[in-house]
């Protein structure tokens, strides 16, 4: 009897003292990373029936289990995953917001000094010495405006090689942090297996904190099997961690665009597997790839379409006028040629120099931000936009076909060499293009402010009809030959109501127009597209005889017509297919950037309150309260002090005995 | 429910951060002066100011050219009243020259003084702008536009080097302003001499040339020729006079078998050649043709250059002489006042050019108070709001770590003895 209730004591005395020691356990680790909280789980013994019934024989701790709900702690780990996702866009996007809208150092004031210089060649267009000012004015705000151009494409270049390393340095952890998990996979199951199926809980929180770590960097999915250990999938269900086997994750360079990373997983062959970028979802990595291609990416884009469309459209009209030497003008800005970057896939022998891409001038407002793959399917070449997957062009190879092909503002052209059918090639008309910019003139003589043609009435005209230039489409036979002989003539015939039209035969003019001044009273505009495309109108009551000239501006130093016609550009409607101006093309860059910053931070905030109640719920449930580990330790001492009275009782009774 | 005592300090100390970062962005608001510090506080107010900055930059890049414009205009305004003054003067001393009881050595004298206004004349046409360039040369701004001297009649007097080039500037978004006249339109006069041949006429005749000899005796009047076959005899009658004052020039059929016609009538500084048809045209026996004949008005150059001429002529003793004396000197008014005419007419262009330009004026200052009002609104801070804002804020935040000393005191173990 006496023994009997000295084990019951004893058992009392140690499951008190196992509890007194996971108190102790949880309030030493109550502030480590990924703690959960243990508890001792004690059942009563099991009764030895006597006669009177069943007599109780004091307690086991049958087991020290962690407190933790596996929901919870999955739901933790995918808000966490998504809140470093939106955190590392955030960082990112934030850059490229601060950059293009900075009041100083974005386009905007650039392009409007630019325009500022050019509306000061129109006041003061001439050949006299204070002009030069005015022209080299122009020259050095077309040097800044290149400058910021290529100034905010270096700088987006660098977030682009930020970028990348992180994704390197994301990639990396990402196998580190895979090979530790598959590790602990290894010990938990060797010391479960030893511990006779006791959870090795300490470990257990280790792998959870590793887990947790890693779904930072990319959003997992992970299944438990049943030697305790875990599986971790990434992406779509590629494995990470199978068991003790770890896989690593790396970049390289990308086969299709040599400027961006591509990940791939090594697997157990070692060979590498891509991992399509809509794989990495979640996590730093998500972040990181998702702001390279929706954000980045577009946004370089549309940069250089702005300075590929602004600068060629200047160019266009600038080779329209004429300069102070008499010339034709001639480009104002140079652009980088367009480099087609043949696929990793492709034979390299033979597919280089096979597509060559160029900037259709005459249709610059068709040029769009997104970047085309000329792919070849064995029978004919297509060329697929990639911002919305739309084919805008194929043909079949030369020698078949030779016209080359016109699309969105290019001009795709094939030579003849070996090309094997899925071969690809990668073009980039707009990725660097802001960076390749640079002004081609150095001579303020030769910006060309003037009408390459005059247009005159002869002094000896009887009527009061008067010609006016409107503008230049080509430079076709610009200038014209010599005075007079290269003139152009118009003589008025009043019984006919008909201008019959003389000069050279190379210009293909037509033999007369008509006029009739009673019923064209507002006057009525011609074109003569051999000669320069230039658009004149007439107006007024021409007489019988009148005459009117066009003929080669030889003296007109103080013309401002094409610095008119350049300056109006500024307002001109032009990108995007003649819908928007420089100006509001780029505030639309700026305000898409904005708006994806604004989403990206709000999301961030809201997910930063989510991750917060989650690990609230969390921690309400697996982490430590100290006040309640108090209570605990004052508990257990009481049952430690109870289970010694016991002995001490039971040694009294034993003594009582022994005194009988 | 359970709280976990690392969430007690967790979730503080987070609160407290997120407090201090909304203190610091409203603190950045209030020194910046600026609602946003970057496009994504506000994207759309962000890309709007864009937009609303290129508009008031170029109301302001058209206020300069306003500017600009109205100053080249004033130049030019100022330039052709002094020439309308010297116009209005050389007129009072022709008509001071016609007045009969003055001698030939009076006469001279005023064409003395006329010499030199008309060098005068020359260099106010041949202007120039404070940067140099030609007033009147068209688009030829570095040209000088006039070559001028007095020459007899039938020569050049004058030559005009610039062309009928306009130049604008761009004063607002939709308007050009032309902001020069050609010298050509404002000084140069018509002096054109056009003849058309009646629709009855016999048809053996037709106008060869028609053209200004002494383009200074132009008169701007309009003539008939009329050529009697059955008479032999052609007469060129002016139609603003009334007969028997009317004939300008007159005579008989060169004789010859068969006759021939006239085939160049000269009279008041016209010349009209008229050609017989191709072979074998046969003159008619009998009938008239008319051909209708239409002149302009000369240079101003021309003109004073004729009455320059007119006036050192001697008259005295020879009364058909001081007959086309008085004549020239007439033509010479009448053409002075064509002149004056255009000059003025210039000058209401170019003075309405200035009053639209003053209404651009106006219309461009309201426009950048709008422009100045609008990016304020959608950039600058409100200061009231942000102020209270902030002293809310701080309010928070002292709360904040107030109660957190408080709670973070709060243990059991404190009790624990």
């Amino acid at each position: 009897m006496g023994s009997s209730l000295i084990s019951i004591g004893l058992s009392a005395l140690n499951a008190a003292q196992a509890g007194l020691n996971t108190a102790g356990h949880n309030i030493s680790n109550a502030a480590t990373a990924g703690y959960t909280r243990q508890q001792t789980v004690q059942t009563s013994s099991t009764p030895i029936y006597s006669g009177g019934g069943f007599l109780g024989q004091g307690t086991d701790v049958t087991t020290v289990q962690r407190v933790y709900s596996d929901f919870l702690t999955t739901q933790v780990m995918s808000a966490q995953s998504r809140q470093s996702q939106l955190s590392a866009y955030s960082g990112e996007i934030t850059k490229v917001d601060n950059l293009l809208g900075d009041a100083s150092a974005g386009l905007s004031p650039a392009l409007q000094s630019f325009f500022t210089g050019v509306q000061g060649l129109t006041s003061n267009p001439g050949s006299n010495p204070s002009s030069i000012p005015s022209r080299q004015a122009l020259l050095s705000s077309a040097q800044s405006l290149v400058s910021r151009f290529t100034s905010l494409n270096d700088n987006l270049n660098q977030t682009r090689d930020d970028v990348n390393s992180q994704i390197q340095s994301s990639v990396s952890s990402i196998s580190a942090y895979a090979s530790q998990i598959a590790e602990l996979n290894q010990r938990i199951s060797a010391t479960e297996a030893s511990g006779m199926g006791q959870p090795a809980n300490d470990l257990r929180d280790q792998r959870d904190q590793l887990l947790s770590q890693l779904s930072k960097q990319i959003n997992i999915s992970a299944s438990a099997s049943s030697d305790g250990s875990l599986n971790v999938f990434v992406g779509n269900g590629v494995s990470l961690v199978l068991g003790a086997q770890a896989y690593t994750m790396n970049t390289s360079t990308s086969l299709s665009d040599p400027t961006k990373l591509s990940i791939g997983l090594q697997n157990a062959g070692g060979q590498v597997v891509n991992l399509p970028d809509s794989q990495m979802t979640g996590g730093t990595l998500g972040g990181l790839v998702a702001f390279r291609n929706e954000t980045l990416d577009p946004a370089q884009n549309k940069l250089g379409q702005l300075a590929l469309t602004l600068t060629q459209t200047f160019n266009t009209q600038h080779m329209l006028g004429q300069d102070l030497n008499g010339n034709m003008g001639k480009a104002f800005f140079n652009l980088s040629a367009i480099t087609v970057q043949p696929s990793g896939t492709n034979n390299k022998a033979t597919s280089s120099g096979l597509v060559s891409v160029s900037y259709d001038s005459t249709n610059v407002g068709n040029l769009t931000a997104s970047d085309y793959q000329v792919s070849f399917d064995g029978s004919a070449y297509q060329i697929t936009r990639l911002s919305d997957d739309v084919i805008v062009g194929s043909t079949l190879p030369p020698p078949t076909a030779t016209a080359p092909v016109q699309a969105d503002g290019l001009t795709f052209t094939f030579n003849q060499g070996t090309v094997s059918a899925g071969d690809s090639f990668m073009v980039q008309p707009s990725r660097n293009a802001a960076g390749g910019l640079s002004v081609a003139l150095s001579d303020p003589n030769l910006i060309a402010a003037a009408s390459p043609l005059s247009a005159s009435a002869k002094s000896g005209n009887a009527g009061s009809g008067a010609i006016a230039l409107s503008s230049f489409s080509s430079s076709a036979n610009l200038p014209l030959g010599a005075s007079p002989a290269g003139d152009i003539t118009l003589q008025y015939n009043a019984t006919s109501k008909q201008f019959s039209v003389s000069g050279p035969a190379a210009l293909g003019l037509p033999a007369t127009l008509t006029f009739n001044p009673a019923t064209q009273s507002t006057g009525a505009s011609f074109t003569f597209s051999g000669a320069g495309g230039v658009s004149f109108s007439l107006t007024g009551v021409p007489a019988n005889g009148d005459t009117f000239t066009l003929k080669n501006n030889s003296r007109g130093s103080s013309d401002n017509f094409n610095a008119l016609a350049l300056g109006k550009l500024q307002t001109a409607n032009i990108m995007n297919g003649g819908k928007a101006t420089f100006q509001s093309s780029y505030a639309q860059l700026v305000g898409v950037v904005g708006n994806t910053a604004n989403d990206t931070a709000v999301n961030l905030s809201a997910q930063n309150s989510m991750v917060t109640q989650l690990q609230g719920s969390q921690q309400s449930e697996s982490g430590v309260n100290l006040d309640e580990e108090a209570a605990n330790l004052i508990r257990y001492q009481q049952a430690y002090q109870a289970a010694g009275k016991v002995i001490s009782v039971a040694q009294k009774l034993f003594d009582q005995i022994l005194t009988l | 429910m359970r709280i976990s005592t690392s969430m007690i300090f967790q979730n503080s100390v987070t609160s407290m951060q997120n407090q201090t970062s909304a203190i610091m962005n409203t603190q950045q608001q209030i020194s910046s002066g600026s609602r946003m510090t970057s496009p994504s506080d506000d994207p759309a107010a962000a890309a709007e100011a864009l937009q609303v900055t290129q508009s008031k930059e170029l109301n302001s890049q058209y206020a300069s050219n306003q500017s600009s414009a109205t100053s080249t205009l004033n130049l030019a305004d100022g330039q052709l009243d002094s020439v309308g003054n010297l116009v209005q003067y050389v007129r009072d001393r022709i008509v001071q020259a016609s007045t009969a009881t003055l001698n030939d050595s009076d006469r001279k004298a005023i064409a003395t003084d006329l010499k030199s206004q008309f060098a005068e004349l020359v260099g106010l046409a041949n202007g120039q702008d404070g940067l140099g360039q030609y007033l009147f040369s068209g688009n030829n701004g570095g040209t000088q536009p006039f070559t001028a001297a007095i020459a007899p009649p039938g020569s050049t007097v004058v030559t005009y080097n610039g062309d009928d080039g306009q130049r604008a500037l761009q004063v607002s978004n939709s308007r050009q302003m032309p902001v020069n006249d050609a010298g050509s339109k404002v000084f140069m006069g018509t002096p054109f001499v056009q003849a058309t041949a009646a629709g009855s006429n016999s048809g053996y005749l037709s106008v060869s040339a028609a053209s200004a000899t002494d383009p200074g005796a132009l008169t701007g009047h309009a003539y008939q020729i009329s050529l009697d076959y059955t008479k032999a005899t052609y007469q060129v009658t002016d139609s603003t006079l009334s007969a028997p004052n009317n004939v300008v020039a007159s005579g008989a059929f060169t004789a010859g078998a068969p006759p021939t016609p006239p085939t160049q009538l000269n009279f008041d500084g016209a010349s009209i050649t008229l050609a017989p048809a191709a072979a074998p045209a046969v003159q008619p026996a009998s009938g008239t043709d008319t051909f209708s004949v239409g002149t302009g008005t000369p240079s101003i150059f021309d003109t004073l250059s004729d009455a320059i001429n007119a006036l050192q002529t001697s008259v005295q003793g020879n009364s058909t002489a001081a007959v086309a004396q008085q004549k020239q000197l007439g033509t010479a008014l009448a053409n002075l006042d064509a002149s004056q005419n255009s000059i003025l007419n210039t000058r209401a262009s170019i003075g309405s050019r200035l009053n639209e330009l003053s209404a651009l004026g106006t219309q461009n200052s309201s426009l950048n108070i709008q422009y100045v009002q609008i990016l304020s609104s959608l950039q600058d801070t409100d200061y009231t709001k942000a102020i209270s804002q902030l002293s809310q804020q701080q309010i928070g935040l002292q709360a904040a770590q107030k109660s957190f000393v408080q709670i973070s005191n709060l243990s059991l173990f404190n009790y624990i003895q």
